[in-house]
């Protein structure tokens, strides 16, 4: 149980600055980590976490990205700030709507000049 | 537990949930002794549903389940626990867009979800309705030395003695002597930082 719990904040804290951040934030003691470098980091650093190496918490950790994976906004401000695994509907969906922000925008530039210009 | 028990039991569970009628397939078994009627154990009324519908005077409503022919324990007690059918299903392969998500701290909350500490090890990794991460965190200074769980930690007597290699293979001998030759490791202390263990 504890050396899985090691494991999981190495594959959750480990990886960047950032994160080393978040983990001084939540009073994760990295240092006891990185003192096991050799056994601990990933294998190859930029591989995907290895799940299956976790035997009790595999099933939370699969759930997570299952989370991450499926998020769709639930707010209005979820819109803006984004998803995780983005699909491509999406960025269509958001290029239709710049498009016709642009048009509307030069349709309205349009009419406000030649009002000005009369 | 013979096999007869078993099939006793397993009508009496179909006598409490009638979703169908099922029999176990043995060679030592007599038929005769069992409670259900001896055409039920004929195979051949279910090779032709329309055979089984012409002769087959009871039990014409088959359920919701139907008619079992149990080869399986799984099987057997499907009419009482169905939930019990999903156990020998295939899981479904996860998707790759799944199995490939980044768990990194900074990228989960890069979105819309936070971590928060907990000191229950029960709620750690999981996400509560706030959208939050659960991570236990511990305050006792221990869990680092759980890498050493396999080792045997024992302190040189004077740091100028850890070269010597002599004195780790007594320090060997004498621990497999006293733990049975088992497999472990010795913890040599020699670095600085080492000796701070309390």
């Amino acid at each position: 149980m504890g050396f899985e719990i090691l494991q999981s904040y190495n594959s959750l804290f480990l990886s960047n600055w950032r994160s080393r951040e978040i983990a001084r934030r939540l009073d994760v003691n990295i240092g006891s980590l990185e003192q096991f470098r050799s056994i601990f980091l990933h294998r190859q650093i930029f591989d995907a976490p290895h799940v299956n190496e976790f035997l009790l918490f595999k099933g939370r950790i699969v759930a997570l990205q299952h989370r991450l994976a499926t998020f769709r906004p639930e707010r209005l401000a979820d819109v803006f700030k984004g998803g995780y695994a983005e699909t491509i509907v999406q960025g269509v969906v958001w290029f239709m709507i710049t498009l016709v922000l642009l048009v509307l925008a030069s349709i309205i530039a349009t009419i406000v000049v030649n009002i000005v210009v009369r | 537990m013979t096999m007869k028990y078993v099939q006793g039991l397993c009508e009496t569970i179909c006598a409490l949930w009638p979703n169908g009628k099922f029999y176990i397939g043995t060679d030592d078994l007599n038929l005769r002794d069992s409670m259900t009627p001896i055409h039920f154990h004929r195979p051949s009324a279910d090779t032709s549903f329309l055979i089984a519908r012409e002769f087959d005077k009871y039990f014409t409503d088959t359920g919701l389940l139907g008619h079992v022919i149990a080869s399986d324990y799984r099987q057997l007690f499907r009419g009482a626990f169905p939930f019990l059918m999903d156990l020998g299903q295939e899981i479904p392969p996860r998707p790759d867009r799944e199995k490939d998500m980044c768990i990194d701290a900074w990228y989960i909350e890069k979105g819309v979800f936070r971590f928060e500490r907990t000191t229950f090890v029960r709620e750690h990794l999981l996400v509560d309705s706030n959208r939050q991460v659960r991570i236990y965190v511990d305050e006792f200074d221990g869990t680092k030395y759980l890498v050493y769980f396999n080792h045997r930690i024992a302190r040189l007597p004077s740091p100028h003695f850890s070269d010597s290699r002599a004195l780790i293979y007594i320090w060997q001998i004498l621990g497999a002597i006293s733990h049975g030759f088992r497999d472990f490791a010795i913890l040599q202390l020699s670095l600085p930082f080492q000796l701070e263990i309390p």
